[in-house]
């Protein structure tokens, strides 16, 4: 089943897409399979295994369920300090 | 507390009357990283998650170490060479402590906080910095810089579940994970195998495994896509 959420884009994610945030239809079932997704459509070539996802300013692992109307944030490997 | 400034940043000890020890990190922005000449550089932060990440990296410095006070500043925006990128200052009765706590939240700053840094270089190219691009091309880019590249057999080791999330495209090539490795697979008719993984490392041991065994021309990509994103920035 399609649904419709929310992606806003950080640093290397931003710049790749030319977007800060979009909404997309996706038959995603988890955070991980949106990542997949997204990454194919824009060419992100940043391993799943070194991107985070927040929801609702929280971590969320890429195995959560992805819901109807939510916004994700992928996170791309911090490099603050 | 931990904060966010696009200005420059304050030193803290105004602010915090100290008794006994007061530790001070300051993280100033160097002109190399990676073997690269930086010129300038500039943080991006996601404001809600960074404050919440880094306050909480706080609260556990002062539950984990003895300290009255520990902050942590961290600047956003656009920075030159010298400038002052993050301070730290932890105040406690002993400097055991002090320490302790501000590297407890530098390090985990570091590790943990949604800050992003985008270099420049001396050589015009901008980077951000951490976001290794893991490029399924860079085998086929590898290979093109061997004169003979067809006479090598390419092997996936890694597992079943790497495999699937980062598939390598654009090269014929095998696959067999390192722990049931099978050993039909290696061509033995002088065509010379490369072994590939994540890191460099299971490949690395393996084909010494194989050597050992007395299989010929068996190599390693060594430092795997490390490896692969060099080649890939010294090619036009």
């Amino acid at each position: 089943m399609s649904k419709r959420v929310r992606i806003d884009y950080y640093a290397y994610f931003r710049d790749r897409r030319g977007l800060a945030t979009e909404e997309v239809e996706t038959q995603a079932g988890t955070l991980a399979d949106l990542y997949k997704e997204a990454a194919a459509a824009n060419g992100f070539a940043l391993p799943i295994g070194s991107v985070k996802a927040i929801v609702g300013d929280e971590f969320r692992p890429m195995s959560d369920p992805l819901e109807e109307g939510t916004t994700v944030v992928f996170v791309p490997p911090v490099a603050g300090g | 507390m931990f904060e966010l400034t696009d200005q420059p940043i304050q030193a803290h000890h105004q602010a915090v009357s100290a008794t006994g020890a007061q530790v001070v990190f300051t993280g100033i922005v160097r002109d190399l990283n990676d073997g690269r000449t930086v010129t300038s550089l500039e943080y991006e932060a996601m404001p809600p998650v960074a404050l919440k990440e880094g306050n909480a990296i706080i609260e556990e410095a002062k539950r984990l170490f003895e300290v009255q006070d520990v902050r942590c500043t961290h600047r956003t925006g656009k920075l030159q060479i010298g400038d002052t990128a993050v301070v730290v200052t932890a105040t406690s009765a002993h400097r055991q402590a002090a320490f302790g706590a501000c590297q407890y939240v530098i390090e985990e700053v570091k590790k943990r906080v949604p800050i992003w840094k985008r270099e420049t270089y001396a050589d015009g190219t901008i980077e951000w910095v951490n976001a290794v691009e893991q490029s399924a091309d860079g085998i086929a880019v590898l290979l093109e810089c061997l004169e003979d590249f067809e006479q090598w057999t390419v092997i996936d080791v890694r597992d079943d579940d790497e495999r699937q999330s980062e598939p390598i495209e654009k090269v014929a090539h095998l696959a067999s994970p390192s722990e049931r490795f099978d050993r039909a697979l290696l061509p033995g008719n002088g065509a010379k195998t490369l072994l590939v993984c994540a890191s460099g490392v299971r490949a690395l041991l393996l084909a010494d495994d194989l050597l050992r065994e007395g299989h010929k021309d068996v190599h390693a990509l060594t430092g795997g896509c490390v490896t692969i994103r060099l080649i890939a920035r010294k090619r036009p």
